[in-house]
């Protein structure tokens, strides 16, 4: 059992971890890049950086046909879940590089470090979501989460965006601290597994030199580390200070990527636990009554933000709310009902990866030097100024309103009715009230752009927004395409979700 | 005639094309904008009238169903599932025929953002088809939120000086009801699976009809009260109403015909196509209580009408009324009320959207709806005293015109059911008489005392061309009231049939409105 494995790299290793190695070269290329040819403006290697993710993204899809299911003696996950997840990761981290063209210039924050962490981050992030260990969930948890704190704090100048890094930094270095001791935990309980899968297997034949006490302690631990990092209340206190002190770009990669990785995480991690059936009724209570606070607290305190950043983020806690729901059905279900659960939990990842990425892109895309454009009063009469881009944030928060049709509404339709299959009825009924009062807050923006005279001048921006511009074109087309045709990508969702069940 | 090729589709997506067409137009253009937008609603009414002379009313079930396989991934299965039925059918042809008109009547009145207005009423008028012929209950929960936005923004945009606090209150309300129901469609369709232990999650409204799946119980009544709320609230049935004065005072002219001449049919139209005939138990249990709430409608906004100082509010307040008698008949449960309760909705479309286009004739020229600021306006404007005549005597349901074959069997169905029922709404016929003819007198009649009326022009050909069709309906369907419920009697009958049967007691009272239509037809030609 305690047998070291001898380390064999063979070149299915190799094209497992390819796209990733490939990420990080181009980051560091792009760091390179900067301190050889020094310029004044470094928009080009913002296009660098969205080609080496889409060529990322090419390759990714190119080897997901020919690589096992596992790599590195199972440290690397190379199943369909993974390849959703990575994929949706490339996006988020594309589609908030377009919207940092102009925004980081105009904010004057424009630097090279900016894109190369970036990238670093993302592969952080999919070394997470490839994970099959319990080492390697941490090594990759680590390389998203240092990358981050310097892309927290990219704007030095400004106090907010120190102060949230500080923050982040603090309670991630906490959550760290916790997830490791967890880690060690189950490490112990299990009689000195990491691997996943064998974890799985122990518990399952529960051999002896196991120790469900230890197991279960170190269960909730993890749990725990992963709750913070999709900030569930009563772990989401970081979240909005976090979210409004970031430069924006940065606000739309944590809220969207970041947290998809972390959800996919805790898909994997739970659907372990579902496995100890002592601990799996008892987990699914306390969920319960976490996805309870989440939709409910979230919602009740944007009700009162007058930033547009903030009510996003409480909004971003809301909606994690409504994914707990699927994760529950996974969790307290079996078979087809468990994959749907999941599926619906992806595919509403998706959905609100655009949602979010669109909405902080057009908070972006209003920053001017000195002013954050988050302010509700920045989108008074946006549809006299700017038509288009009051539109597509209309279309935006329609579709997180969950208003049909759009994607937010078939995320919610497919969540809420695996759900209501599941028999969680009074949750699901809580979440479509919460929906019925978060449109509340969503349509007051569009109130704001549509309903109300502009105040005073509008500011031009210095730079050229049109590739942002493009970026939230594809988002809101997205969102509608989703909500009318979803069928296709429902399948898709679906058939990653299969391969997370034993 | 036969029904041409997917009729039901063209009907419905012909203003989403037209809407296409307005936005692609340059904005400058305000008259080729509104022309176009008027050409495309004729189009689909023509369209629409191709149903009406295909329909076959001795057929049963549905008609030029379309179905097509939509999504049908994670177990669930949702179709694109269309299909017109006698109930149906004169609901699509109240709305595609106020749309044009209402399209017509803006001509002057939205000078401001004129394609996007276009725009929202195209769009507004797919969702409301679409609504009336979904059978797919998750299509038509699509169709029916999808209705919310572009009234959104009609009341929002173009509306009064209130109009946030009444679009935002508009929303909530609505949606905080079809959230409900959301919740409820879905459980239903699982309890459906239960049953029949088919593999796939289904919300076809066809096969709920034809399975009597639903076992009476808690789960029943939830499911019905879920569906009743959503519903109720945008009927509005008393007490769930406050949100239609506000927004009906707010939303401009149009905005308000089409509010209470289609969507407050939505609410009548989902309890009579869902809630009623799928609990039958539930249904037996509550729907006496409903009655009850809907007599209290009826004279509650009666009396509010009369004391309101403001036109349109008075007419939204008579809506509450008129609609509590559609509820009222819907709740009887007999093939009286039923087809008086459909008729009427039809009657409050035409006569409550005269009205409402009547008065924003007047605010038009004076900018201003408070009864005290009229007076003598025969004088003035005698063509217009003519048809808001018409509007009112129709409003108050004068034999001859069409307000009265709705009433008239609604009291007759409440009479057979509890005689109570029948007196307390038949006052309310009389309170309507009261607050209509008085703010009548007071608006048209007497000296003018004003200077500024003394100016006012009378109608113009364009709002006559939007009056003089509304009229003839209105005498059409009050003279020859036959060929209307010809055509919702064997969807009515079927209604009726499948809730006996499944109550497995013939409770229900059954009256033949046909012997005193026959007996009525005669009298009327000597």
């Amino acid at each position: 059992m305690h047998a070291v494995l001898a380390p064999s790299f063979t070149s299915a290793d190799f094209w497992a971890i390819a796209p990733v190695t490939f990420l990080v070269f181009c980051g560091l290329a792009v760091l390179l890049l900067d301190a050889f040819f020094p310029r004044r403006e470094h928009e080009w290697l913002a296009y660098l950086s969205i080609a080496s993710l889409l060529l990322t993204g090419a390759l990714a899809s190119w080897l997901q046909g020919c690589a096992s299911r596992e790599a590195l003696s199972g440290m690397l996950l190379t199943d369909p879940l993974s390849h959703f997840a990575v994929l949706t990761l490339l996006v988020a981290a594309a589609l908030s590089c377009i919207s940092s063209l102009g925004y980081l210039r105009e904010m004057r924050a424009d630097r090279a470090e900016y894109y190369g962490l970036l990238l670093l981050c993302t592969a952080g992030a999919m070394l997470m979501v490839q994970a099959g260990d319990l080492v390697m969930i941490f090594l990759g948890l680590e390389t998203m989460s240092i990358a981050l704190y310097v892309l927290v704090a990219m704007r030095p100048d400004n106090r907010l965006s120190t102060e949230a890094s500080l923050k982040y930094f603090l309670l991630g270095a906490f959550t760290s601290a916790l997830l490791l001791f967890g880690m060690a935990l189950v490490y112990g309980g299990s009689g000195g597994q990491t691997n996943l899968g064998e974890i799985l297997a122990t518990l399952q034949s529960s051999s002896a030199g196991t120790s469900p006490v230890v197991l279960i302690a170190g269960a909730i631990l993890v749990l725990l580390g992963f709750l913070f990092k999709v900030a569930v209340v009563p772990f989401h206190m970081w979240a909005p200070d976090v979210y409004l002190g970031a430069p924006t770009n940065v606000t739309a990669f944590m809220a969207t990527g970041v947290k998809a990785a972390a959800f996919v995480v805790l898909l994997r991690l739970v659907g372990l636990s579902s496995a100890m059936t002592v601990f799996r009724g008892h987990l699914a209570d306390v969920l319960w009554v976490l996805a309870a606070l989440s939709m409910t607290v979230g919602n009740l305190v944007a009700l009162q933000q007058t930033s547009v950043k903030r009510m996003l983020a409480y909004s971003s806690i809301t909606h994690a709310g409504y994914m707990l729901v699927g994760v529950l059905t996974f969790l307290t279900s079996s078979g087809e009902l468990a994959t749907r659960g999941t599926g619906s939990v992806l595919f509403y990842l998706v959905a609100y990866v655009l949602m979010n990425l669109g909405a902080f892109g057009v908070v972006a895309l209003l920053g001017r030097e000195g002013e954050e454009g988050d302010n509700l009063q920045c989108f008074k009469g946006l549809s006299r100024n700017r038509p288009l881009v009051a539109l597509a944030m209309a279309v935006l928060m329609f579709s997180l309103a969950g208003i049909p049709p759009s994607a937010g509404f078939m995320g919610k339709f497919y969540l809420f009715a695996a759900g209501l299959k599941a028999g969680y009825v009074w949750l699901v009924v809580l979440a479509l009230l919460n929906s019925a009062i978060s449109v509340f807050y969503y349509l007051r923006v569009v109130m704001l752009m549509y309903m109300q005279q502009p105040e005073g001048e509008y500011r031009k921006a210095e730079t050229c927004q049109v590739c942002a511009s493009c970026g939230l074109a594809l988002t809101s087309l997205g969102v509608v395409l989703l909500g009318i045709l979803p069928g296709g990508f429902l399948h898709y969702a679906l058939e990653s979700a299969r391969s997370l069940l034993p | 005639m036969n029904y041409l090729p997917s009729i039901l589709s063209t009907v419905v997506f012909l203003p989403l094309l037209g809407t296409v067409l307005v936005v692609a137009l340059p904005s400058r253009e305000k008259n080729l904008l509104r022309a176009v937008a008027l050409l495309t609603s004729l189009a689909t009414f023509a369209a629409s009238l191709n149903l009406w002379f295909a329909f076959d009313p001795a057929a049963s079930g549905f008609q030029a169903v379309e179905r097509f396989w939509w999504l049908w991934v994670f177990g669930v299965q949702v179709d694109y599932h269309l299909g017109v039925d006698g109930i149906s059918l004169l609901l699509v042809l109240l709305t595609t025929f106020i749309t044009p008109v209402v399209i017509l009547s803006s001509w002057h009145a939205i000078e401001d953002k004129v394609k996007g207005y276009h725009a929202c009423f195209l769009v507004l008028e797919t969702a409301m088809l679409g609504t009336f012929l979904a059978l797919d209950m998750v299509l038509f929960y699509i169709f029916w939120e999808a209705m919310l936005l572009p009234m959104y923004f009609i009341i929002g945009v173009w509306g009064g000086p209130r109009r946030l606090y009444a679009t935002i209150k508009f929303v909530l309300f609505t949606m905080a009801g079809s959230v409900l129901m959301l919740a409820a469609l879905i459980w239903l369709a699982i309890s459906f699976k239960q049953f029949t232990g088919n593999p796939t999650l289904t919300f076809n409204l066809l096969e709920f009809y034809a399975t009597d799946f639903l076992r009476p119980g808690t789960a029943q009544s939830l499911m019905f009260l879920a569906f009743t709320l959503a519903f109720a609230i945008k009927v509005p049935m008393f007490p769930f109403h406050t949100w239609l004065p506000d927004a009906h005072v707010e939303a401009p002219t149009a905005g308000s015909v089409i509010l209470a001449g289609v969507l407050l049919k939505m609410g009548t139209y989902g309890l009579l196509r869902f809630a009623i005939p799928l609990f039958p138990h539930a249904l037996h249990q509550f729907a006496p209580a409903i009655c009850i709430l809907a007599l209290v409608g009826i004279v509650y906004g009666a009396l509010v009408a009369m004391v309101q100082p403001d036109l349109k509010k008075l007419v939204a307040y008579s809506s509450v009324s008129h609609l509590g008698f559609v509820v009222l008949g819907l709740f009887v449960l007999n093939d009286f009320g039923l087809r008086g309760a459909i008729y009427q909705m039809l009657n409050h479309g035409l006569s409550t959207g005269l009205l409402f286009l009547a008065v924003g004739v007047v605010y038009e020229r004076r900018h201003t709806r408070q009864i005290e600021d009229f007076g003598g306006l025969a004088r003035v404007m005698p063509m217009f005293a003519v048809g808001f005549m018409i509007a009112t005597l129709s409003s108050i349901g004068l034999p001859g015109l069409n307000g009265f074959w709705g009433e008239f069997p609604i009291l007759l169905g409440a009479f057979a059911a509890r005689p109570v029922f029948g007196i307390i709404a038949a006052t309310g016929v009389i309170l309507g008489a009261v607050y209509m003819l008085w703010m009548f007198r007071r608006v048209m009649f007497g000296p003018l005392t004003r200077p500024e009326n003394e100016v006012l022009r009378d109608l113009s050909p364009r709002e006559i061309a939007v009056f003089v069709p509304m009229i003839v309906v209105m005498f059409w369907m009050g003279l020859f009231p036959k060929p209307f419920f010809d055509v919702m009697e064997k969807s009515v009958a079927e209604v009726l049939a499948r809730h006996e049967q499944r109550l497995g007691q013939a409770e229900v009272p059954r009256l033949e409105i046909q012997a005193v239509l026959d007996s009525l037809a005669p009298a009327r030609k000597n």
